[in-house]
């Protein structure tokens, strides 16, 4: 039995690994951690890594929190790009209301990601705690093999912690903004996405 | 408590509330045009997978605590009575009773080493934790 399935056309064979729903994403071993109880710290880029290895289907970016929202918060996805070595903006959302739980935003039109390597991006104007999240250790890294952290597990993520707030997230970021956070025992916010 | 979803265009909340009028409540204090929809009855966490949720969260709040010791530079005296000052909370942090961790902490009497700032630091890290419960 194959798990190929044949795209039409083509002529060649690929795994389709899309799935549908709610993911959070970033996440990385089988130690990832989703608690929703990371704070996130006013005017501070949190950037954290995915890969995309066939496709993706994003129709909504959504914030999971404990307790109600009680700052303004964006999210934003970000694709690296090698030729320049900064990252453009795919899509973004926000600010999200000021409500508790799981809310999702919709995109204008569904966002196809193709192959290639990604970044989670959220800034706000206030410390929000209760925030979905990963601890740094379990979070994916650019490439496999590189060892971020300690523990034996990768992951790491990126961050500006003097990026000033701003409703509308910039079109594209040079990846010297961004500096490596690899400590483990700490969490980033994470939004998660709804793929269709 | 049960889950329900508030949604208006493009825009949703599932959350759960204790009646269908509070979350009507909520869908009213966000304006005109928000809709309710009851999802699912609300399932509290099972105690295995809460077990293995409270040791995770006590395992990084180790490393978290280590860590702000070397960054704060703690000679191996200092260290020595920190372990001895914090012997049993520790013990409590390795089985995962977040709780326990959290009244020995609230109790545990300030220092040059231990400081106020930290102190609060991780009862507020704690506290966000079990929020979630």
């Amino acid at each position: 039995m194959s798990f190929l399935i044949e795209q039409g056309g083509g002529g060649g064979t690929v795994s389709d690994i899309r799935v549908k729903g709610n993911v959070l994403p970033c996440g990385y071993g089988v130690a990832t951690n989703s608690y929703n109880a990371v704070t996130m710290a006013a005017d501070y880029w949190y950037g954290l890594l995915f890969w995309v290895g066939g496709e993706m289907n994003v129709t909504h970016i959504g914030l999971q929190t404990g307790v109600a929202v009680a700052h303004d918060i964006v999210g934003g996805i970000y694709k690296y790009v090698y030729a320049s070595d900064s990252w453009t903006k795919v899509a973004q959302v926000g600010p999200f209301a000021a409500v508790s739980g799981m809310q999702a935003i919709a995109l204008g039109s569904t966002e196809k990601l193709e192959q290639g390597v990604y970044m989670m991006a959220m800034l706000g104007d206030g410390a929000q705690t209760n925030i979905t999240g990963h601890y740094t250790q379990y979070l994916q890294n650019i490439l496999p093999g590189f060892q971020g952290a300690s523990n034996n597990v990768n992951g790491y993520y990126l961050y500006n912690n003097s990026y000033t707030y701003t409703t509308t997230l910039p079109a594209t970021i040079a990846a010297g903004v961004l500096s490596i956070f690899p400590y483990t025992g700490h969490a980033a916010p994470c939004c998660y996405l709804t793929l269709g | 408590m049960d889950y329900y979803k508030i949604s208006k265009d493009g825009w949703s909340v599932v959350e759960k509330y204790s009646t269908e009028a509070a979350a009507q409540a909520v869908a009213d204090s966000l304006g005109a045009g928000y809709t309710v929809e009851y999802l699912y009855p609300y399932v509290s966490t099972p105690p295995a997978e809460r077990l293995g949720s409270d040791i995770d969260f006590c395992k990084n709040l180790i490393t978290l605590f280590l860590q702000d010791n070397r960054i704060a530079n703690v000679t191996a005296q200092q260290g020595e009575s920190l372990m001895a000052k914090f012997a049993t909370t520790l013990n409590f942090a390795q089985v995962g009773a977040v709780t326990s961790v959290d009244y020995h902490i609230k109790n545990m009497v300030t220092d040059d080493v231990f400081t106020q700032e930290r102190k609060d630091k991780y009862i507020n890290l704690i506290a966000n934790y079990l929020n979630q419960f």
